[in-house]
C-alpha cells in the first residue's frame, strides 16, 4: 500500500477530513474543484491533496536486507478563501508533525515531521482557489 | 568472470554472554549501522642502526584495534540489552570477557573473546535513539577456523 494512504488514514482519525470527500490522494485525484463548476464558488469544499514525493533512499541496517523507508509527500490545501486554505493546512500539518515512534494505520513510524509550515504557493489552476503547501518525511517500516 | 568485490550489507554480529541471560547461546545483535571491523596491527620499532645504510624495522606482537558500531537502540529489543547487560553487570574480577562473532556476507567469520567496553546512547530531541558501541578484543582468535594467537 503506498504510503500517502497511510497520511490519510492519520489524517482522517484525526478529523482533518474524509477521504475522498476533503482528502484526495495522487496527483491525478480529481478534487471537487476540477469537475464540478458549483464547488468552484466561494461556499465550495476545502479540499487537501496529498501527493507521494519520493523521499530519500532507504536507511539499512545490517540484519535486514529492507531497513527503513525514508518517503516524503507534498500536500496542497486549496478552499475558497484564503484564510480556510491556510487553515486546513496548518490542520493537516499539526496532524503530521512531531511523531516519534507511533504506528499509522498498521506501520511502525520512527518518525514523521513536517518539513516547513504552510506556503502560498499561488492559486489552483482549475478553481483559482488560494493554495497552501507543505511537505512531510518520514523514517518508516516498509508498508 | 574474475571474482569481485562484495557489499558489506548483511554483516552479522553475535554475541555469546558467558554469564546471566543468554548464556552460552549465539545471539545476533540487532539493528546494527556501519561496522568497523577489528583492525589488524602490530607496532613498529626501528632498528635502524650505524653499520646499516638502510632503514631497518621489526614488528611486534599481533594486536587489534577495537570493534565499534552504532546501533539503533530499543529497550524491547532483547539482543541489545542483552549487549548492555554485559557492559553493566560484567565481574572486573574474570574480566568480563564474552564471546562475538563477525560474520560477513561472503562467509568470513572471525571469533573472539571480548568485552563491551563502551556503550554510549544518544537521545537527539529531533532523531533517533542510539547507542554507539565498543567492543574491545582480548587473547587468542578464531579466523575461518583457524586459531591465532595461541
Amino acid at each position: 500500500m503506498p504510503w500517502v494512504d497511510e497520511l490519510a488514514a492519520k489524517l482522517v482519525t484525526d478529523s482533518v477530513g474524509v477521504l475522498n470527500d476533503t482528502i484526495f490522494i495522487s496527483s491525478k485525484s480529481t478534487t471537487p474543484q476540477a469537475v464540478a463548476p458549483r464547488n468552484r464558488l466561494p461556499d465550495g469544499k476545502a479540499t487537501i491533496t496529498i501527493t507521494d514525493t519520493g523521499g530519500m533512499r532507504r536507511l539499512r541496517i545490517q540484519n535486514d536486507r529492507y531497513g527503513y523507508e525514508r518517503p516524503s509527500a507534498q500536500l496542497v490545501a486549496r478552499a475558497p478563501t484564503d484564510a480556510a486554505a491556510y487553515a486546513l493546512a496548518n490542520a493537516a500539518r499539526d496532524s503530521l508533525d512531531g511523531l516519534d515512534n507511533v504506528t499509522i494505520d498498521g506501520v511502525r513510524y520512527v518518525w514523521l515531521r513536517a518539513k516547513q509550515g504552510p506556503v502560498d504557493i499561488g492559486p489552483d489552476s482549475k478553481s483559482g482557489y488560494p493554495q497552501y503547501s507543505f511537505n512531510v518525511e518520514a523514517m518508516k517500516d516498509p508498508s | 568472470m574474475s571474482l569481485q568485490g562484495i557489499s558489506s550489507h548483511g554483516t552479522i554480529i553475535s554475541l555469546k554472554p558467558a554469564v546471566g541471560a543468554g548464556a552460552g547461546t549465539w545471539i545476533e545483535i540487532a539493528e546494527l549501522g556501519d561496522i568497523t571491523e577489528p583492525g589488524f596491527t602490530r607496532n613498529e620499532f626501528d632498528i635502524t642502526s650505524h653499520n646499516r645504510d638502510i632503514d631497518t624495522y621489526v614488528l611486534g606482537v599481533q594486536r587489534r584495534d577495537p570493534v565499534s558500531f552504532p546501533m539503533f537502540f530499543n529497550k524491547n529489543i532483547q539482543s541489545q540489552v542483552y549487549l548492555r547487560d554485559q557492559q553493566l553487570n560484567g565481574d572486573p574480577t574474570t574480566n568480563m570477557t564474552n564471546g562475538f562473532q563477525l560474520a560477513s556476507p561472503d562467509g568470513d567469520l572471525f571469533i573472539f573473546s571480548g568485552g563491551v567496553k563502551e556503550m554510549k546512547g544518544t537521545a537527539p530531541v529531533d532523531g533517533v535513539r542510539t547507542a554507539n558501541v565498543v567492543i574491545r578484543a582480548t587473547g587468542e582468535f578464531i579466523l575461518n577456523g583457524v586459531l591465532y594467537g595461541s
